[in-house]
């Protein structure tokens, strides 16, 4: 029996369940360096002597191999548990930055492409939804709590990497575009070690493990908390799958249309506003995307996912229309309501799987959360089209300024409010689509003995 | 190796990561607010 196995890695009885989300935070940390990636491009550019276009397709080949690998890996992940599967993200992820500091050291763009894009791009969606299913599991109480911690990594992975690859590019040599391949070399041997020192911590509890005092009952009087369990096959035949595909792809859009642009858009908006300062800027969204995932992820265990949503693209809607309106107003105020946008950004992401533990149950949601990440990658693409698309078409038809973007604000306005309408549609799950008691115990393949704090709870989900 | 061992082997590198993730957020966050105090001219 292998030491990456699912059986290996069950918990023994007594098992402290907060010793689990380092292991989820060391890997999503080390995976969200994709967010700091444009640190790269200038030096990528320069070596490469090129445009910027083919260095972008870099980063835009890794968000969608990130969704596809996610959708299609899922169901393996399921099976396999989180340790194999933090086992092969790291590797995937180490993999991508060697063969990518090869194509820089031989001047061979497609090796990149392949590397950091294709290579790293699988490990990325492998590493972003390992730990889910795991931490829902052992936080059955305050799963929006446990998923934020978690998500919030891959917020906060780009607030260690920027800083970090600017100083391995100074170190390296004199010019930046001659330090990129060590930089790589450097990074994939740091992530290896933090990626493998969280699969190496990662448990999974017993079956029918349940925290001390909890009581399953309580949770399932939200009207949407399943009291059953879907398979990812069944889950993509509903309406709900879709209707929350939606939301998520409207959430994303609209705030990646902030993220994609920050610093361009903070500069057009106000003359005072400097280079410098529109990278403190950026490192502001960062923050309150990193901090959003967490805060509002865990306030959704106390009100529900369904009005916690009703919030963030409600109330978003709401904060978009002021930005195009009034965002000029001031500095400050312009700062206040892009950082709360991006808030609930990384508030979506990080809510989303609770949501589909409360629709779809516990059984497989880490496959079912793998098909919903499609929703990012069509996201990645609409919302910086969007943004991109206009602000050209602004500035062809002699426009300036905050003119730029006005009227992409005013389209995610709308974007949101699509949303918005999608996630009032969105019921409890029919029963015919649940599986019977016996089916779903076809799909546990880490039925042990009960151990922990509590006595046995044979699953009751039918 | 027995439940007791595994448990503890477990327990010192989940708190071991405790420290090295907290160590790289707060690395992140302090370097993260030199540059928002650009931002605001200071």
């Amino acid at each position: 029996m292998s030491l990456l196995d699912r059986d290996r890695t069950v918990a023994p009885p007594g098992y402290r369940r907060w010793l689990i989300p380092p292991a989820a935070l060391a890997v999503h940390l080390s995976i969200g360096q994709v967010y700091a990636f444009s640190v790269f491009k200038e030096p990528l550019v320069a070596h490469f002597d090129t445009r910027l276009t083919p260095i972008s397709v870099i980063f835009s080949i890794a968000i969608v191999m990130l969704g596809l690998s996610a959708a299609f890996g899922g169901t393996w992940v399921e099976r396999s548990g989180p340790r194999k599967a933090m086992f092969l993200a790291a590797c995937c992820w180490a993999v991508g930055f060697l063969v990518a500091a090869l194509g820089v050291a031989t001047d061979q763009l497609w090796l990149v492409y392949l590397g950091y894009g294709v290579i790293g791009g699988i490990g990325l969606g492998i590493g972003y939804i390992s730990p889910v299913s795991t931490l829902i599991k052992w936080f059955p109480d305050r799963p929006g709590l446990a998923t934020g911690l978690a998500i919030m990594g891959f917020g906060g992975g780009a607030l260690i990497a920027s800083p970090l690859s600017k100083a391995l590019l100074d170190a390296y040599a004199d010019s930046p575009a001659d330090a990129i391949a060590p930089a790589f070399l450097t990074l994939g041997a740091l992530y290896f070690v933090v990626m493998m020192l969280g699969a190496f911590t990662v448990r999974v509890p017993a079956e029918g493990w349940r925290p001390a005092g909890w009581n399953p009952d309580m949770a399932r009087k939200r009207r949407l908390v399943t009291t059953g369990d879907v398979t990812a096959a069944n889950a993509i035949k509903t309406r709900q799958f879709w209707l929350l595909w939606i939301v998520l792809f409207c959430n994303v859009t609209a705030g990646i249309g902030i993220l994609e642009q920050a610093s361009p858009m903070i500069q057009d908006h106000f003359d005072t506003v400097s280079a410098a300062a529109a990278a403190g800027f950026v490192g502001l969204l960062s923050l309150c995307n990193m901090s959003g995932r967490f805060v509002w992820s865990s306030t959704s265990d106390a009100i529900g996912r369904k009005p916690i949503y009703t919030v963030y693209l409600g109330l978003g809607a709401l904060l978009y229309f002021l930005l195009a309106a009034t965002g000029t107003a001031s500095v400050a105020w312009f700062v206040l309501l892009t950082g709360i946008i991006l808030s609930f950004y990384g508030g979506g992401f990080a809510t989303v799987p609770a949501y589909l533990r409360d629709l779809f149950g516990t059984l497989q949601v880490g496959a079912i959360h793998g098909r919903l990440l499609t929703a990012w990658s069509a996201a990645g693409v609409a919302g910086p089209l969007i943004v991109n698309a206009i602000a050209d078409a602004q500035t062809a038809a002699g426009k300036s300024g905050a003119d730029l973007y006005t009227l992409s604000m005013y389209i995610m306005v709308g974007v949101l409010l699509v949303g918005f309408v999608a996630n009032l549609l969105i019921g409890p799950v029919h029963r015919r689509h649940m599986e019977p008691p016996e089916g779903a115990g076809r799909f546990r393949r880490d039925a042990e003995p009960a151990a922990g704090g509590v006595p046995a709870v044979t699953a009751e989900r039918s | 190796m027995d439940q007791d061992t595994s448990r503890r082997g477990g327990e010192i590198r989940g708190m071991a990561l405790w420290v090295i993730v907290g160590a790289g957020l707060l690395y992140g966050v302090v370097n993260t607010a030199r540059q928002v105090v650009d931002l605001f001219g200071g």
